[in-house]
């Protein structure tokens, strides 16, 4: 759970508190523990307000993929892009004796990693 | 001995609660200074990493492509500070053509510093080096201008300027990364999203049955028949990073024709919003270019000259796709966009009309 979340919960719990401590009478109340409350309070309102970006971090993990195209019939091939690719490259002559040709070089997600922002 | 030991911890109490919060009454200011100058030099830490890989990367290239200098980090560093200044505007008459004249400069002297320092490599790596090295530019100078801020703030304790530095963080690593993350494209000579324009040209150049291509500065020119129309398809020669002349070669296609043209469509990647989708395509009218001014400028004033309709075709995405990999929807995006340049071929022109059609780009890793 995120740091700034857990703050926030705690946040109203103390106010929470801290309204029900009031609604006490007034023997049962301890001043002490009011001023606490408060300090307790300010303090996580500080961090709440400070520290706003101690989250997780999400990653992309990408592949890049080659598209192979004929150009006279409908092959299609899909592969992994291999250095020198480019689009529109010429790769030799389909079996139906059309010309093979790179017809898109595009990256696609394969996963997602989740890390502590540094 | 006065009072009970229960009211002597009370007062200390007391005392110290009063403490704290003057303590944070006072120096709260300070603390928020001090938590933002945290979140300062850790970006700060991060961009000089980034930077530190850049040129890692960029020695390694240079180093395959027989650089065997000893000085090479020292050169490196050089180029990193390369600047161009920008022509006075201050007499605004021709300062178009003194900034095309600078960029063009710019652009010659990146690609031979890089053949110097990279003698094995051709003409198409020697253009993807140079677009690696203007990614590298653009992040040593986030992370210049972000250390200048930085200790500019600290030295005269302007609470204003860490403020509004520490504000700009959320942009400044988002450009950051999306150049860190363009160096490694660019490293492989992969596409990269502004290329889409150069990819539909391609696939039309491609699908054309009878064509007639040749290459002008830098810049593919292809003549293909289309419904009794005579399409003329512009794009940068690919397939290195290259984003050709799209403006002069236009003026020179509508010159050669004397005016006979009766549309220009293009077509060219265009920012979108936070919230947009990517790879959405949206039809309008004007130049659809991004470049500083020459090249949009002559294709507005020969399409005014000879009162000549533009039609532009964008294809949305965040600068991050645009200069990075391209991604599977924007690539999709190309068939739908060819799609709308043949409705508006139809619609929009007859029989034995010319037509020109540009794809505007960096052509990296896309081919004609």
């Amino acid at each position: 759970m995120r740091i700034s979340r857990i703050l926030m919960i705690l946040t109203f719990m103390l106010l929470g508190f801290l309204i029900a401590l009031s609604m006490l009478p007034p023997f049962m109340q301890n001043m002490y523990l009011h001023q606490l409350i408060l300090i307790i309070l300010l303090t996580v309102f500080i961090l709440f307000s400070y520290l706003p970006r101690l989250s997780m971090r999400t990653e992309k993990q990408v592949k890049t993929i080659t598209v192979v195209k004929c150009t006279k019939c409908s092959f299609k091939m899909e592969r992994d892009f291999q250095k020198g690719d480019f689009v529109f490259k010429r790769l030799g002559t389909c079996s139906c004796g059309g010309e093979l040709y790179i017809d898109a070089i595009y990256n696609v997600e394969v996963a997602r990693t989740t890390t502590r922002r540094k | 001995m006065n009072g009970a030991p229960s009211d002597q911890w009370s007062s200390v109490y007391y005392i110290i609660s009063t403490l704290i919060f003057l303590f944070l009454i006072l120096f709260n200011q300070r603390i928020q200074v001090f938590f933002w100058l945290q979140e300062i030099s850790k970006a700060l830490r991060r961009l000089e990493k980034m930077v530190g890989d850049s040129k890692a990367v960029l020695i390694r290239v240079f180093r395959e492509y027989g650089n065997a200098q000893q000085d090479l980090i020292n050169r490196l560093n050089e180029l990193l500070e390369f600047y161009v200044i920008s022509p006075v505007e201050r007499d605004p008459f021709g300062v178009i053509r003194r900034l095309e004249h600078l960029l063009r400069l710019q652009r010659d002297k990146l690609h031979e510093t890089i053949a110097r320092l990279a003698p094995k490599a051709d003409i198409v790596i020697v253009k993807n080096i140079s677009n690696m090295v203007e990614a590298s530019i653009a992040l040593n100078t986030l992370y210049r201008i972000t250390r200048h801020y930085s200790i500019l703030g600290r030295k005269t304790k302007n609470i204003y300027m860490i403020m509004q530095l520490e504000m700009l963080l959320p942009q400044i690593m988002k450009a950051a990364n999306a150049y860190y993350k363009a160096l490694k494209a660019f490293s492989h000579g992969k596409p990269i999203g502004d290329g889409i324009g150069a990819l539909v040209a391609g696939k039309l150049i491609l699908n054309a049955n009878e064509k007639k291509v040749e290459i002008v500065d830098d810049t593919v020119i292809a003549e293909i028949p289309f419904e009794g129309r005579r399409l003329l398809v512009v794009k940068a020669a690919g397939p290195g990073g290259e984003v050709g002349r799209p403006g002069k070669i236009i003026e020179r296609i509508v010159e050669g024709n004397r005016g006979k043209i009766a549309r220009i469509i293009m077509i060219d990647a265009a920012l979108k919003l936070e919230g947009e989708k990517s790879g959405e395509v949206i039809e309008g009218i004007g130049a659809a270019i991004g470049d500083p001014g020459p090249e949009k400028l002559k294709i507005e004033e020969v399409a005014t000259r000879y009162n000549i309709p533009i039609d532009s075709i964008i294809v949305k995405e965040s600068l991050e796709e645009a200069i990075t990999t391209m991604k599977k929807e924007i690539a999709e995006a190309a068939e739908n966009v060819i799609k709308r340049i043949r409705e508006i071929v139809l619609r929009g022109t007859k029989e034995g009309d010319t037509v020109i059609i540009a794809g505007i780009g960096n052509s990296m890793g896309i081919g004609q």
